[in-house]
């Protein structure tokens, strides 16, 4: 067990060791190398995967192990697995994606310089992604969690030669850290409380707590999730990071890593207090909402996909919040099928884009927006389906994974309203208008990708499907957004399956989950109805507007802005723009004033005003030593001295005369000085 | 050998600087440089060797290493000298850097007698503050080790070199002689009259004299504090340090940084905290503040800095902070979080050494093929037609294996788990969020701040489209390489597999730990 676990850390660490300082031999061939591994390791985790669900059917499938990593004594660190089948599930995931997305970039990259720093960077982000999935506890956890914040850097930041995706993976990890702090406070919190860092040790030491310090705490953790699954407020990097290569934005800003937070907050739920929930359901519904209506109007192609996935990482954040946390969990895998296949295609369409305009030696038009494409459907035909497929999936539509999954999201918000009432209304009114919206715009990007007349002309005549290693892991993707994969089962409507089965159930210190539960299935027919209701009208109103163009779109835009929705949407909430003022700018000046403090004022001023002073009071010292005591009272006595033997040699007249009388004088002086005393 | 070990550690280096001097003359100019590689050479080997045969859990006066010889009998001072847990880490420190020091400033061609001689007394220095058990002979070498690092910057260094040399030099010495006077009022105030600090840590916290009103141990813990502060630097004390770190040359801002500013913690660790315990736990709520101020101020300082060299420097001060933070956990009423502030003090002292060396280091190869460090040119360049823009821009595409060990260094110094920056920094958190949780929040702050400089730094000097003006700029060269890629070694090292750092230190922490449980 041991080896066949750690084995999803070394198979892609080494991947990437060899890759980093073999690279120079390998250069082009470096996925020979890569492929493999990654391969390998995806066998072992279908394997595992495999195993659990043998298991299953008797018992609980468990397994954890640990080494102490080092020790002061009292305090240890201690680094472990734990693995069950929520485990293996993400194991076959990320193993997945990774897998294909190493297939699919063998093409996509095959004329980048750094193609085996390419692969290494996949490798490295791998290692760290399965590190996290793998943690038994929360410092290990927060190791990996910082190390996948490196990879991601380094991938977003991977064409380091233009301008702006270096600041992209600058914006990104600096973000992430805002959200890392929290989650490092918050570990500090339930260190000192419980005593432990093992996730399953905390779980079962909450009552040792007091209930406030554990929302706090729980929050605290959260911020974290809120960093990594690009949630408001932080979720302001997923956008910029699309500035990495398509594929990378596919296994990391879609599929695996943004994923990381919700599968993190997936582990701590059991011991998040009902506040803590509300906080936790809140944050994912705004942010739901929010990305949902700024996608609307994006007209990059990678764009409208990475708002999506912030909304959709926001539906899996209100589930986890609403007690739906089994049903965020069958969202983040199904998602992570449908959105790596979206995020895919969108690359299929860019890299087919970008030879066209290459071979035009167009170097101004965009080959990401949309308006320069439109009709590609003939000339791309497995791209479309695969993109259709997919987007029927995240749309909600039976038939489709994303049905069976946001389904069970949206009947635990409704139920979770109908226990609650009151303001826990904006829930399931943020998560069907974001399911409408989510129709809307996903097939507004289908039909200005694919249907209509070509923008374009030229362009659109030298546009060609992509190769077989880019179109087989869009097949595979678009098969496993199907909802038969997932059940096993002939019923489109039911998500009772095999996946549900190994997902289980599972308790909560706070709640009693068969309650939840029941509500739940007790809502699901009702929140069915209305989802199928609006997802049907958001691709109706999608029809009219884009496919058969009944409406101009700039009229609908001007009656939204009478209530500036439109221009919100377009300003993406201003949100970047607030924080720029509000944040940024004056704390970049505060540094500087910070500095010129430091340094002008205190050091140039005070600091060496003690040098001055010195320097003045030796100057004084030095004067009054020479110019007064030495000059005018040492050499005063010298000249009193000089003078006065000036005056007194004028009696060394020579004269006998003058002596005698002196002499005379002096008799007489003494004789009545005698005559007095006596 | 176990005898001489500790003698042979201090005086090799004067031996060589000693020999240095005639031979020289004979045998060409080359003769310092590698009189100087060997003797650092061997007192690293030395070192190793120390470290193979050291047991940590066995206190200095039982070690098999200790010396303990009249000196000067009729003040009763000794030649006192031992290694332990917290000594061991800096001893290390100190021969490696030394050591790659002289590979990094092999090209020296001004005056290089003068150059590798000094160097190598400035060595001895710090090489018998670490050592000495005597205060009166820690004294002694904490003055020699500044006489040479005075010539050092003042001779070779940057343009402003002369003020940086003398601002420095009086700074510490200013320092030093509180810390003087505190020696000596230790030494009188005790009977018998002593400057062991074996014996001073039995007799010293039975000093009950008053002076001025004041009682004379808190006197004397300030005095020390202050002699100390000024070399770690902490806050209000730390302006001598970005200027003589950029001044000084790359070899010399490694020991300044690497070493120098860990003996006024040490300092703090060996004498002030066994010695007065009840002042340092007195003290300990104004020394989290200091080193929170430090984390905080130092980073916002970095953040506004456009000399790369500078940059690091107040990285520097921040730094020190964390070692602070964790020292003051020390009165935290849980053991494990005194254990993992004290614990995480001591390796950051050397994980920051390790760290702050690559930075400079590599800082400094930079500056030696473009002459210039500035991450934007300030906007009174001489030259008005670039002043205010970016100087750099683009070298990780000229450079790749320098862009790979700067990202490394960068990661390491913004404490990027894996690399040793991280659990040294999140062990001075823990413990110090044990013992002061508001402020350690505050504190952890840094965790941002230091990533806002060092990436920023990243993107506008090494990615972006290549500045035409670099374009025949060469990667780093193998002798560089060779004096960097140690270091990146025990970067990673002790980033993945801190326990033999913490097992080289915990029982001597555990020692003072003791201590304090017993005053508290």
């Amino acid at each position: 067990m041991d080896i066949q676990v750690l084995s999803f850390l070394f198979l892609p660490i080494f991947s990437f060791i060899i890759l980093i300082f073999g690279g120079k031999f390998l250069k082009h061939k470096s996925h020979f190398v890569a492929l493999p591994l990654i391969g390998l390791m995806l066998l072992n985790a279908i394997l595992l995967l495999a195993s659990a669900i043998n298991y299953n059917s008797h018992n609980h499938f468990e397994s954890s192990n640990s080494f102490q990593w080092f020790s002061t004594g009292e305090f240890s660190i201690t680094l472990g697995y734990y693995v069950d089948s929520i485990t293996c599930i993400m194991l076959v995931v990320v193993s997945l994606i990774s897998f294909l997305v190493h297939l699919y970039s063998i093409e996509y990259m095959k004329d980048d310089a750094r193609y085996s720093r390419y692969f290494a960077f996949l490798g490295i982000f791998t290692f760290s992604m399965n590190g996290i999935v793998l943690s038994d506890s929360l410092i290990m956890m927060y190791v990996f969690w910082e190390l996948v914040g490196l990879s991601s850097f380094l991938l977003i930041g991977f064409w380091f030669e233009k301008n702006r995706p270096p600041m992209a993976a600058n914006k990104a990890f600096l973000t992430n850290r805002v959200g890392d702090i929290g989650m490092f406070i918050g570990i500090m919190i339930l260190y000192f409380s419980i005593g432990t860092f093992n996730i399953h040790d905390l779980i079962n030491g909450t009552n040792q707590m007091s209930t406030g310090l554990l929302t706090l705490a729980g929050l605290l953790v959260f911020m974290g999730a809120v960093g990594k699954s690009a949630q408001f407020p932080l979720h302001i990097w997923l956008p910029d990071a699309m500035e990495g290569p398509t594929p990378v934005s596919a296994l990391i800003h879609a599929a695996t890593m943004v994923a990381a937070g919700v599968y993190m907050t997936f582990r701590i739920f059991p011991f998040l207090t009902p506040d803590a929930l509300s906080v936790v359901a809140i944050i994912g519904a705004i942010t739901a909402l929010m990305a949902a209506i700024t996608a609307i109007t994006r007209n990059d192609i990678k764009a409208v996909l990475a708002y999506s996935t912030i909304s959709q990482l926001g539906y899996m954040i209100m589930a986890l919040g609403v007690g739906a946390h089994l049903y965020a969990f069958f969202h983040l895998v199904t998602h992570a099928m449908f959105k790596a296949c979206l995020f895919l295609c969108s690359g299929s369409v860019i890299h087919a884009m970008h030879h066209s305009l290459h071979h035009l030696d167009d170097h101004h038009s965009n080959p990401q927006d949309m308006n320069n494409m439109g009709g590609l459907k003939n000339k791309m035909p497995i791209t479309h389906a695969a993109m259709l497929i997919s987007t029927l999936a995240i749309t909600g539509v039976p038939f489709f994974s994303g049905f069976l999954s946001k389904d069970g999201i949206l009947a635990g918000v409704l139920s979770y309203y109908h226990t609650f009432h009151g303001w826990t209304i904006i829930l399931p009114i943020a998560g069907f208008g974001a399911a409408m919206i989510t129709a809307f715009y996903m097939f507004r990007l289908i039909f200005k990708t694919f249907y209509g007349e070509p923008k374009n002309k030229e362009i659109y005549n030298h546009i060609h499907e992509s190769s077989l290693l880019m179109t087989i892991p869009l097949m595979i993707l678009s098969v496993l957004s199907s909802a038969f994969i997932f059940t096993f089962k002939i019923n489109p409507l039911k998500s009772k399956g095999w996946f549900k089965n190994l997902v289980g159930h599972s308790d909560h210190n706070f709640l009693d989950m068969h309650i939840v539960e029941d509500g739940i299935h007790h809502a699901h027919d009702q929140a069915m109805y209305l989802s199928l209701l609006v997802a049907s009208l958001g691709i109706l109103i999608s029809v009219i507007f884009y496919l058969l163009k009944k409406v101009d779109i700039d009229k609908v835009s001007n009656i939204f802005n009478l209530v500036g929705l439109y221009n919100l949407s377009k300003n993406k909430f201003y949100i970047d723009k607030i924080y720029n003022t509000v944040l940024y700018k004056p704390f970049f000046s505060q540094t500087k004033i910070a500095s010129f403090i430091d340094w002008n004022i205190y050091d140039q001023k005070i600091i060496d005003a003690w040098g001055w002073i010195t320097l003045k009071v030796s100057y004084f010292s030095g004067k009054a030593d020479y110019s007064i005591l030495d000059q005018k009272i040492i050499d005063g006595v010298s000249h009193l001295t000089n003078y006065t033997s000036n005056k007194m040699k004028r009696i060394q007249s020579g004269v006998i005369q003058n002596y005698l009388l002196g002499g005379f004088m002096c008799l007489v002086i003494i004789i009545m000085a005698i005559q007095q005393f006596n | 050998m176990e005898q001489y070990i500790l003698s042979l550690l201090i005086f090799i280096p004067v031996f060589g600087a000693l020999i240095m001097l005639p031979i020289s003359k004979y045998l060409g100019s080359s003769t310092p440089r590698v009189v100087a590689l060997v003797a650092t050479g061997v007192q690293l080997l030395l070192s190793l060797w120390l470290y193979c045969n050291f047991d940590s859990s066995v206190s200095i006066p039982n070690s098999p290493f200790t010396i303990n010889v009249e000196w000067i009998s009729h003040f009763n001072i000794f030649y006192y000298v031992g290694v332990d847990g917290l000594s061991m880490p800096m001893v290390m420190l100190t021969s490696l850097l030394s050591f790659l020091c002289i590979i990094a400033s092999w090209n020296i061609d001004k005056r290089p007698l003068g150059y590798f001689s000094l160097f190598l007394l400035l060595d001895a220095g710090m090489m018998g503050v670490f050592l000495s058990m005597d205060f009166f002979l820690f004294y002694i070498f904490w003055e020699v080790m500044l006489l040479p690092m005075y010539f050092l910057i003042g001779m070779w260094g940057g343009p402003q070199r002369h003020y940086a040399a003398i601002k420095f030099f009086l700074y510490t010495l200013f320092g030093s002689v509180f810390m003087l006077l505190s020696m000596l009022a230790l030494y009188y105030y005790t009977t018998p009259n002593t400057f062991s600090l074996t014996t001073l840590i039995i007799e010293a916290p039975k000093i009950d004299v008053s002076l001025w009103g004041m009682d004379v141990r808190y006197l004397i813990w300030i005095g020390l504090f202050i002699g100390f502060a000024i070399k770690v630097p902490i806050f209000p004390f730390h302006t001598w340090l970005p200027l003589a770190h950029v001044e000084a040359p790359t070899a010399i801002s490694v020991i300044l940084a690497g070493v120098l500013l860990k003996m006024g913690t040490y300092g703090l660790l060996r004498i002030s905290y066994p010695l007065l315990p009840f002042e340092a736990i007195n003290f300990a709520y104004t020394l989290a503040v200091l080193g929170v101020i430090n984390i905080i101020w130092g980073a916002m300082n970095a953040i506004a800095q456009i000399d790369m060299k500078k940059m690091v420097a107040y990285s520097s001060v921040s730094h020190m902070g964390y070692v602070l933070l964790g020292m003051a956990s020390i009165v935290s009423t849980s053991t494990a979080g005194a254990q993992a502030g004290l614990n995480g003090a001591v390796m950051q002292m050397f994980n920051h050494g390790t760290i702050t060396a690559m930075l400079f280091l590599l800082v400094g190869v930079l500056y030696d093929q473009a002459h210039h460090r500035w991450i934007v040119y300030p906007d009174n360049y001489k030259d008005q037609e670039v002043a205010g823009k970016l100087a750099f821009g683009g070298l990780a595409s000229k450079m790749p294996v320098f862009n790979a060990l700067i990202i490394i260094a960068f990661f390491a110094g913004l404490g990027l788990p894996a690399l040793s920056g991280f659990i040294s920094e999140a062990l001075c958190f823990i413990g110090g969020f044990s013992a002061f949780r508001t402020i350690t929040i505050i504190g952890t702050l840094g965790i941002l701040l230091n990533a806002i400089y060092f990436l920023r730094a990243y993107q506008r000097v090494f990615t972006g489209p290549l500045n035409e003006k670099y374009k025949s700029l060469k990667d780093i060269s193998n002798r560089e390489l060779i004096s960097i890629l140690p270091i990146t070694f025990f970067v990673f090292l002790f980033g993945v597999y801190p326990a033999p750092l913490v097992n080289m230190i915990k029982y001597s922490v555990e020692n003072l730990i003791t201590i304090f449980k017993s005053v508290m």
